[in-house]
């Protein structure tokens, strides 16, 4: 392994010599890699990726502010040759859609997308394997088919601007506005919108007829049902159709909507005042999930062993008590779109319990006897 | 698509941050890297397939602007090209095993910080954790300078012997 080239950083000549104390005088190129590596994935355990994300943004947007303005000087020398009589306004290049990496781009659209990407006909049904398939629309929405999900692509159809539908799996899609629908068609009824970031998850097998559910990032979406006729779906919530009752299989196919891939098994279901309480065990480990009347679900939960928590939150928990801190329970809980940990540990003989996000930052605390 | 790139960096960035760690050494100029490896391959998307995942094309980015910065003589830290190989096949091996978050595969070194004594947790943990230079280490401890840069070095190297171990890595 060949040896450094330049060390002009203060942490780096440390790694090589300055840590040593004198000791290693003709620190080797391995021992320098190792090192790092090792310097490297302990400073990455405290990486802020919503922080990092807010910086990218900034400068993607002012990158593209100046490109905004090198693309207004070119086209004030456009304009001049047009005084001219040349017809140069024809040259200037098209505006390129957004399209992800490795999207698929769907053919047979009116603007007749440009990408390096491959691309797949109308009508086509599309299956993910194991890795999601992400697909480019015609009007600038983005479809991304879950693994073991399969779709099949409609394009323009009636009045719709597009349509799709979800034969099995899930999808998740951001649809620009606009003035037609994009629509959804799914056996247990059309999810449609105008414009928005929302998830379509069809229940798994023989019961995809019978429900799905709707997640909604941003905007609002609404889910035709005939002749059950139409519900509207609003910014942060997540609804089941059919709404599940409080007994029978209409629980057990809601947990299964929410907990899809897992083998749910002894569900039972009851009403605790305007909500139903549904909990069942997918192997030994408790769920639990609280759904309005409507199918709003208000918050579900499963029941995790301490080695299913991330990483990040076991460090956090060994951080603040130690690692003579015992473990008692763990458990993650999706409410209002925001996922959180509730850890119960026993400490010097007292229970105590915290609550962290998945970044491993503590919410709030409660010591109990 | 902002919820691609969302996704992007809210799952790959604690990666990318490690690797950009170890190729310039410094955390603020490490930053600094990782968030320009984003935006290179936010231009570039067109380029990563499908059907591959997207850690070592992000790495590939990374040892490219560290070799172009090398070019332009900029002041930063790396190794050799053939470090930078033996540095990709590790995070390969330590992205081997299915899970979505980085911290996730983090397994071998958090065990690997269990097996160490509690004085060096200590000292890494101040350094890593709290973000503590060495004079502050040194002087929260009460120990001398010296003392401080040779323990974090030797908790590092046997930190790396042992991660090494579990992940099955020859050491170059």
């Amino acid at each position: 392994m060949d040896e450094p080239r330049r060390l002009a950083d203060e942490e780096a000549e440390e790694l090589v010599a300055g840590e040593s104390g004198g000791e290693a005088p003709g620190v080797s190129g391995r021992e320098l890699a190792a090192s790092l590596l090792i310097h490297g994935l302990l400073a990455g355990r405290q990486a802020e990726p919503e922080k990092a994300l807010a910086a990218i943004r900034l400068r993607l947007g002012a990158r593209a502010r100046l490109k905004g303005r090198r693309r207004l000087l070119w086209a004030g020398a456009v304009a001049a040759g047009l005084i001219l009589g040349a017809a140069l306004s024809l040259l200037l290049p098209p505006r390129k859609p957004t399209i992800p990496p490795g999207a698929l781009v769907v053919s047979g659209s009116p603007e007749g997308l440009e990408a390096g990407a491959a691309r797949v006909p109308l009508g086509r049904r599309i299956s993910a394997g194991k890795a999601p398939v992400t697909l480019a629309c015609s009007d600038k929405s983005l479809v991304e088919l879950a693994p073991g999900s399969s779709l099949t692509l409609h394009g323009r159809k009636g009045g719709d601007r597009w349509r799709l539908a979800l034969d099995a799996g899930a999808v998740q899609c951001e649809v620009p506005r606009g003035e037609q629908p994009f629509r959804v068609c799914t056996r247990a009824g059309d999810v449609v919108t105008e414009g928005t970031r929302f998830g379509v998850r069809l229940a798994a097998g023989g019961d995809a007829r019978l429900g799905l559910a709707v997640s909604v990032a941003e905007g609002r979406v609404r889910v035709e049902r005939p002749p059950l006729g139409s519900v509207a779906v609003p910014a942060g919530a997540l609804r089941l159709f059919p709404a599940p009752a409080a007994s029978g299989e209409g629980a057990l196919l809601a947990l299964r909507l929410l907990f899809p891939g897992e083998a749910v098994q002894g569900v039972t279901a009851k009403l605790d005042g305007p909500v139903i309480e549904i909990e069942g065990k997918i192997g030994d480990l408790e769920v639990e999930a609280k759904v309005a009347p409507d199918g709003l679900v208000q918050s579900h939960s499963r029941e995790l062993p301490p080695a299913g928590l991330p990483a990040a939150v076991r460090a956090a928990v060994r951080a603040r008590y130690g690692p003579d801190a015992q473990w008692v329970e763990a458990e993650l809980e999706v409410r209002g779109g925001s996922t959180a940990y509730e850890v119960t540990l026993r400490v010097k003989g007292k229970e105590v319990e915290e609550r962290l996000d998945p970044d491993g930052n503590f919410i709030r605390k409660e010591d109990s006897d | 698509m902002s919820s691609v790139l969302d996704q992007w960096v809210r799952q790959q960035y604690p990666m990318v941050l490690s690797f950009c760690t170890s190729l310039v050494g410094r955390r603020a100029e490490a930053e600094d890297l990782a968030q320009e490896v984003f935006l290179v391959a936010w231009r570039k998307r067109g380029e990563l397939r499908p059907s591959l995942p997207p850690g070592p094309w992000l790495r590939g980015i990374a040892r490219n602007l560290a070799r172009n910065a090398r070019r332009r003589a900029q002041p930063v830290a790396f190794v050799g090209d053939a470090a930078l190989e033996w540095l990709e096949g590790v995070y390969r091996r330590i992205e081997a095993p299915p899970g979505e978050q980085w911290a996730d595969r983090l397994d071998a070194l958090e065990a690997c910080l269990a097996e160490l004594d509690e004085a060096d947790r200590l000292h890494l943990s101040l350094r890593y954790d709290g973000g503590c230079s060495y004079d502050e280490i040194s002087a929260r401890l009460k120990t001398s300078l010296e003392s401080v840069k040779k323990r974090l070095y030797r908790a590092r190297r046997r930190l790396a012997d042992c991660v090494l171990g579990k992940l099955e890595v020859a050491d170059g």
